[in-house]
């Protein structure tokens, strides 16, 4: 189903599931969080540093969402909403607990998909700018196995704050660019351009990894 | 571009479009060029693929743990808490 | 109106993963894209998959770079000749492309090596052949090597051979590209079909 579609779904259920908090509904709440919880922790991960600095983070953003239920709009979903919470309480913690200055901020603004090096210069006479080699193609069972999986988590946790929190919520959440944009505060492009660089990078380390176990 | 056809994309300007191409954020004209250059070069369709396969598993790495019950019993706390008065 | 549309196995639309069905109407409303995709047939060599369909078109038709897009569509025929003739197509873009390389070497006064490329009946010989010519400089030599080696390819060997007449310029290109619908049209029977 199309995203605006799917985010139209989630907003209505989410006016109900919202009159129901309102209301105190305990079961309602306990759903909630069972089904956020885990994700709130592993997305502030990328902004502090611990696994207690996290969970700390997620139990304020908590308490933060029933302070301000009463007064939420639905224009967003309500799961963008707690995340842009999470976010922005996991930055004050970040720094607050003096981590070092993102990685993102030093990032070149002309960071490739793919380095130059794998396609052939411009003095090549027939096929400039074109692969100097064939991508290997991954065969399929082999993302699935444990290892791999493991390696991509990683990857995606070593990936600078910006990139990391946008591919969290997209590839890995399964949030709509538009949750993603307004849990973080993104314009659409600044979204989609942190998304392709992350997914890049995660590609190159994937690729890494494949190449790296060839007998 | 290839030397002989300069209009036509080269892998390494593809590769950066692949994101937008996802996302369905192209122009029919754009869109159209992007698939014409797949319908030439295998190479670049691995790479799509490989992308399309990454996003694939990325989505099983969502965690569904519940929370420790003690974290749920705070939680619970706060639930009531807010709702009185 | 009639059209042609190349599928991926199964009637799997090659980009949008969407199946057709054997023969029911399909609406553009009901897709991701912007409409319904097919190809006239000058359009077939830029397209190529492994099922080739003889398509219906109706509802609002626009003739746009390199294909048709059309409001609702339906299959009516399976080409049966194809994929099983891309070795041929393939093969026949490799020869266009040796006498094209044949040309070049002797208008650059290289006759023996012209000769020889002309008189090479063993593939592999050939493509080591061009390989070497294209190191010493022919560059049309080094599409022919190019065509040879992704021969399998029938997108790619097409591609390759549009490329090497482009070398002669646009109109050459032009023609290179009508020769292989020209081959599609004859080989498949496409206007039978």
């Amino acid at each position: 189903m199309p995203a605006p579609e799917r985010e139209a779904i989630e907003v209505a259920q989410d006016s109900a599931l919202v009159e129901a908090l309102r209301a105190g509904d305990e079961r309602a709440f306990l759903d909630l969080v069972g089904r956020l919880h885990g994700g709130l922790v592993r997305f502030a991960l990328g902004f502090v540093r611990t696994q207690t600095a996290a969970e700390d983070v997620v139990q304020d953003a908590w308490a933060a969402v029933l302070q301000g239920i009463d007064r939420f709009e639905g224009r967003c979903t309500l799961r963008s909403w707690i995340l842009g919470i999470v976010a922005n309480l996991a930055r004050t913690r970040a720094v607050g607990d003096r981590r070092s200055v993102p990685l993102s901020a030093l990032q070149p603004d002309d960071e490739r998909a793919v380095e130059a090096s794998e396609f052939l210069p411009d003095t090549h006479s027939r096929w400039a700018g074109h692969w100097a080699r064939w991508p290997e193609p991954w065969p399929d069972q082999c993302l699935l196995s444990r290892e791999t999986m493991q390696h991509v988590r990683e990857a995606i946790d070593r990936l600078p704050q910006g990139q990391r929190a946008v591919i969290q919520l997209r590839d890995v959440e399964g949030c709509t660019a538009e949750e993603v944009c307004e849990a973080l505060g993104l314009s659409e492009v600044n979204q989609r351009v942190l998304l392709h660089r992350a997914r890049s990078r995660v590609r190159k380390e994937i690729a890494r990894h494949f190449q790296g176990s060839k007998p | 571009m290839s030397r002989a056809l300069p209009e036509d994309l080269d892998c390494i300007v593809a590769v950066e479009q692949v994101t937008d191409y996802i996302e369905g954020a192209m122009p029919l004209q754009a869109r159209t060029r992007f698939e014409q250059h797949l319908c030439y070069c295998p190479a670049c369709m691995i790479y799509l693929r490989q992308i399309k396969a990454q996003i694939g598993v990325s989505a099983l790495l969502a965690e569904h743990k519940p929370p420790p019950e003690e974290v749920t019993r705070k939680l619970l706390q706060l639930f009531r808490a807010s709702r009185r008065g | 109106m009639i059209a042609w549309k190349f599928l991926a196995p199964g009637r799997i639309a090659p980009f949008t993963g969407v199946q057709w069905s054997a023969s029911e109407w399909l609406e553009a409303r009901s897709l991701p894209g912007t409409g319904i995709h097919a190809c006239a047939l000058e359009d077939l060599p830029y397209w190529f998959d492994e099922e080739l369909w003889r398509v219906e078109l109706s509802g609002s038709i626009s003739r746009e770079e390199r294909q048709i897009v059309a409001g609702r569509g339906r299959l009516l025929a399976r080409v049966e000749g194809w994929p099983s003739a891309a070795a041929e197509f393939t093969r026949a873009c490799v020869e266009r492309t040796r006498s094209r390389a044949v040309d070049a070497l002797q208008a650059a006064g290289r006759i023996e090596d012209a000769d020889a490329l002309r008189e090479e009946r063993n593939l592999d010989r050939l493509q080591k052949a061009a390989a070497a010519l294209a190191e010493d400089g022919s560059v049309v030599s080094g599409y022919l090597f190019d065509a040879i080696r992704r021969r399998q390819c029938p997108g790619l060997c097409a591609y390759v051979a549009a490329n090497a007449a482009a070398v002669g310029g646009l109109r050459a290109h032009d023609r290179e590209r009508a020769a292989q619908v020209a081959w599609l049209f004859d080989r498949l029977g496409l206007e039978k079909a």
